[in-house]
């Protein structure tokens, strides 16, 4: 009896400790690690991200189609809080939708689309999207860019109806419906952003080429890319109708709309870029151009256009200021501050990252060129290579008040002594910038895969005041990803 | 030579002679002690005792029958340094209650003639097992693609099969993960105490080597990361050791089965990636995967263990075979520089969970026991 009263007594001590659970005050929970990646191996390309009303992660892009000859695709992601996948979608704007280019001029032949991402918004019961389908011949060459947006339900399907493509004869069409005397079916038409309105018709921005002046709908175009701007219906089971329709721009400049919103004053702020026409006069290079719109988009009196001016990284060392930055925007951050304008500002080969504030009214805030603590130098001594190249492509506003730029760094390399140094290439970028445009000292960091062009696009403020990064990663093989990266508010990786 | 050969035949022969003269004295001192003739004994076994001449059991029963002697003479300090010499010889005496007589018993039972220690040698192969406590993944951790470890994988061609329709359409179908075990091997070296009823102490250090092999597919088949991490560590084992029928066994059984439990404080030698591969897009090779170096590992660790084992008797050691059951307690991973300080995990699409180790191990030693017989004092 004592025997069995020890054995059951060891038996279940042992089973006792070994009952026991593994615990770890220090361990983290699961959303503290928060780098994904989606999609499969081919090329992805990510564009923006929002935050719907569930509190999910929603990306927008683009992806090769699973046959390469029927071009890229929309690619839709939605993801949890934990990063973890709800859905996914993609699908392509079919070629037989543009049959009539065809029609017109046979010799296009063309073969497949390629999408182009720009903007997701969220709208009640679903999002609004805009792009540019690009379709192209038989050796991909594009022919054409449409101007493509659709209504989408939650599973990011297309609305019965709810979409539209505009073209360039649809722009250069007068109030008489008959094409201007100069019309090409190879100019091009792109979206770049789109809202919806109380009507819950819907505004979008974009660009279309080659307007002229004698078109009437042109109201400051001289030749050129002209930005474009329309009102339309946008409704399942109807044909989308043209409320308004206006194209705006600087004489002898390609212009371009990025980005649309509404002021507290209920007009339009239109930004986009400006580039100069070679030989044609006007503003020295690109610039970042403002429009305020009033209801049925005509021009108020303020719209100005705004250049960046710093100081060269390669001529630091003198304190030489230079000008003629080309200064091109990418994307825009509202608040109740106003405006606030990324982009990259590019001199010969150097590339800048810059960050632009702006007021309500279009009124300058502040302006400046981001300085990374980065250098492509393996050593103070060595002047002679240039400092890596830096890209903006997304801001937001960090519960301090301060602001979160992300995008890319070119060919990133880290001195790891001895004049040596290990090559990173193109890196995923991540910089904290204070509200007078000021990059703020070592805040900067970088990440990404060590051998692929990555870059982070866009990036969103989370309810728990984190940072929420999506990226581009190019893990090579022509296969490129979606990755969704969470840091905290330092600009740490979460762990 | 042969000089050689007859001084070696002479020295044998005057040896053999002399064996057989103390067999003799020894036979004729045991009729001498029945006879009850004591007196003589001592004298006419020393010079045998002193020269080495009795076999091993002869100088036992010699040094029996000299304990005897002076028991029954009344001479106690010498027949206590008398029973030292036989527990040297004999170490656990045994006593046989129908020979022995009682005042042996007496004498015997004031003296300590368990082992004061035994030294314990184990070599053996342990299975490691990973306990994820919190999964981190760069792909969907609700997904068909889990991480997994040691285990059967859902490698092309093996478990997932890749259906592309007409249209490009891709679809695949997974079957399950089996995680399974890594192998590793462990030396320990332990100084063990008997204390009563059964019960033992032991305490001692333990060197452990140790594997696993992750594996993990990011979103689909062809992204494919492996990663095989090897650890060693610098154990302390404490254990608390239940022998069962261990009185018993002195003279009667050889076969000990005991059971026991015990805690370690874990120190941590080594920790790094022997390999880390990335498959799919340009695959990536890991050169430097020193986790320790990096921080990535935490360098201390603590577990528990249980285990059941039998000892078989060999005079007065043991040789054991044991199995165990061991789980460790803190998480293996320090996840403050999971990412931080391991920025190829980008390229490696994979970052470690938090984990901790649980191994069965099975070994086969050796157990020596240490004496010192001694009369245990009294301190009335």
């Amino acid at each position: 009896m004592t025997f069995n009263i020890k054995t059951c007594f060891f038996v279940l001590a042992s089973m006792l400790f070994l009952s026991c659970s593994v615990e770890d005050a220090d361990s983290p929970s699961p959303q503290e690690f928060f780098v994904k990646y989606y999609g499969d191996l081919v090329e992805q390309e990510a564009v923006d991200l929002i935050i719907n009303s569930n509190g999910n992660y929603v990306m927008f892009g683009t992806r090769q189609a699973d046959n390469p000859a029927d071009g890229k695709d929309y690619y839709f992601v939605e993801a949890d809080e934990f990063g973890n996948l709800i859905r996914e979608n993609s699908w392509n704007y079919t070629a037989s939708e543009f049959i009539g280019i065809e029609e017109t001029t046979p010799q296009y032949a063309i073969s497949s689309t390629d999408q182009v991402a720009s903007k997701i918004k969220p709208v009640e019961g679903g999002y609004l999207i805009i792009g540019t389908v690009a379709f192209m011949n038989a050796t991909f060459v594009p022919q054409q860019e449409r101007l493509y947006t659709a209504r989408l339900d939650e599973s990011f399907n297309k609305l019965q109806g709810a979409e539209l493509d505009l073209w360039a004869f649809d722009i250069t069409k007068t109030d008489k419906d008959s094409l201007e005397a100069n019309a090409n079916e190879s100019w091009n038409v792109g979206g770049k952003d789109i809202i919806q309105l109380e009507d819950n018709s819907v505004v979008f921005v974009g660009y279309s080429d080659a307007l002229d002046s004698s078109n009437t709908n042109d109201e400051t175009g001289t030749f050129g890319r002209e930005m474009l701007i329309g009102n339309y219906t946008l409704n399942a089971n109807e044909t989308p109708k043209k409320i308004w329709r206006k194209t705006l721009g600087h004489n002898n400049s390609d212009d371009e709309a990025i980005f649309i919103s509404r002021t507290p004053k209920n007009e339009y702020m239109v930004i986009g870029s400006a580039l100069n026409r070679v030989g044609k006069g006007g503003a020295t290079g690109a610039n970042i151009s403002t429009f305020l719109l009033n209801g049925i988009g005509n021009i108020s009196n303020n719209s100005p256009t705004y250049g960046i001016s710093g100081v060269d990284r390669n001529t630091s060392k003198t304190g030489a200021s230079i000008s003629g930055f080309d200064d091109v925007p990418f994307n825009v951050y509202q608040d109740n501050g106003g405006f606030t304008i990324v982009g990259t500002s590019s001199l010969g080969a150097n590339e800048y990252a810059f960050m632009l504030k702006i007021g309500d009214g279009a009124n300058l805030l502040s302006s400046g060129i981001i300085h990374t603590d980065f250098s492509a130098r393996t050593s103070n001594a060595d002047d002679n290579l240039p400092e890596s190249n830096v890209r903006g492509y997304g801001v937001t506003r960090a519960l301090d008040g301060n602001y979160v730029v992300v995008g890319q760094i070119e060919d990133y390399r880290e001195n790891i002594g001895d004049a040596s140094e290990s090559s990173f290439s193109d890196q995923m970028l991540y910089i904290n910038v204070d509200q007078q445009s000021g990059s703020i000292e070592n805040s900067a960091r970088q990440f990404g895969i060590q051998n692929g062009s990555d870059k982070a696009v866009d990036v969103v403020t989370t309810a728990d005041g984190k940072i929420a990064i999506l990226a581009t990663a190019d893990i090579g093989g022509s296969a490129k990803m979606f990755s969704l990266v969470k840091m905290n508010a330092k600009g740490e990786l979460s762990r | 030579m042969k000089q050689k050969f007859i001084l070696f035949f002479v020295f044998s022969l005057v040896s053999y002679l002399m064996y057989a003269q103390c067999t003799q004295k020894l036979n004729q001192a045991e009729d001498d002690y029945e006879g009850g003739r004591l007196l003589g004994i001592p004298e006419s076994l020393k010079q045998c005792l002193d020269a080495g001449s009795f076999s091993k059991e002869e100088a036992k029963r010699a040094k029996r029958l000299l304990t005897l002697v002076y028991i029954f003479t009344d001479d106690e300090q010498k027949s206590e340094r008398a029973l030292i010499e036989l527990l040297k010889a004999d170490p656990e005496h045994p006593l046989d209650p129908q020979v022995d007589p009682r005042e042996f018993y007496f004498l015997y039972n004031q003296f300590r003639v368990e082992p004061i220690f035994r030294v314990g040698v184990k070599a053996g192969v342990n299975f490691s097992q990973v306990k994820v406590i919190t999964s981190h993944s760069f792909g969907d951790l609700n997904s068909n693609y889990a991480k997994y470890y040691n285990g059967n994988t859902p490698g092309v061609g093996q478990s997932v099969a890749v259906n592309v329709d007409g249209e490009g359409n891709r679809t695949e179908s997974v079957l399950p993960i089996i995680d399974g075990t890594g192998l590793g091997f462990f030396g320990e070296l332990t100084i063990e105490r008997y204390f009563s009823n059964g019960i033992e102490l032991a305490f001692g250090g333990q060197y452990r080597t140790s594997s696993y092999t992750a594996g993990v597919y990011t979103n689909n088949s062809e992204l494919e990361t492996t990663i095989v991490h090897n650890q060693s560590y610098l154990r302390t084992p404490l254990i608390v050791r239940y022998n069962f029928r261990y009185k018993e066994a002195v003279n009667t059984v050889k076969i000990i089965p005991y059971v026991q439990f015990g805690a370690s404080a874990d120190f941590l030698l080594s920790s790094k990636y022997s390999s880390a591969t990335r498959n799919g897009g340009t695959s990536y090779n890991l050169t430097d995967g020193d986790t320790k170096a990096r921080g990535i590992t935490n360098n201390f660790n603590y577990s528990y263990f249980a285990g059941i084992g039998l000892k078989y008797r060999v005079a007065t050691h043991f040789i054991t075979i044991e199995a165990r059951y061991n789980t460790s307690r803190i998480n293996l991973i320090n996840g403050d520089n999971r990412l931080s300080a391991f920025p190829e995990a980008f390229d490696l699409s994979y970052v470690e969970d938090d984990l901790s180790l649980d191994f069965v191990s099975f070994s086969i030693g050796w157990t020596h026991s240490i004496y010192k017989p001694q009369k245990i004092k009294d301190y009335r």
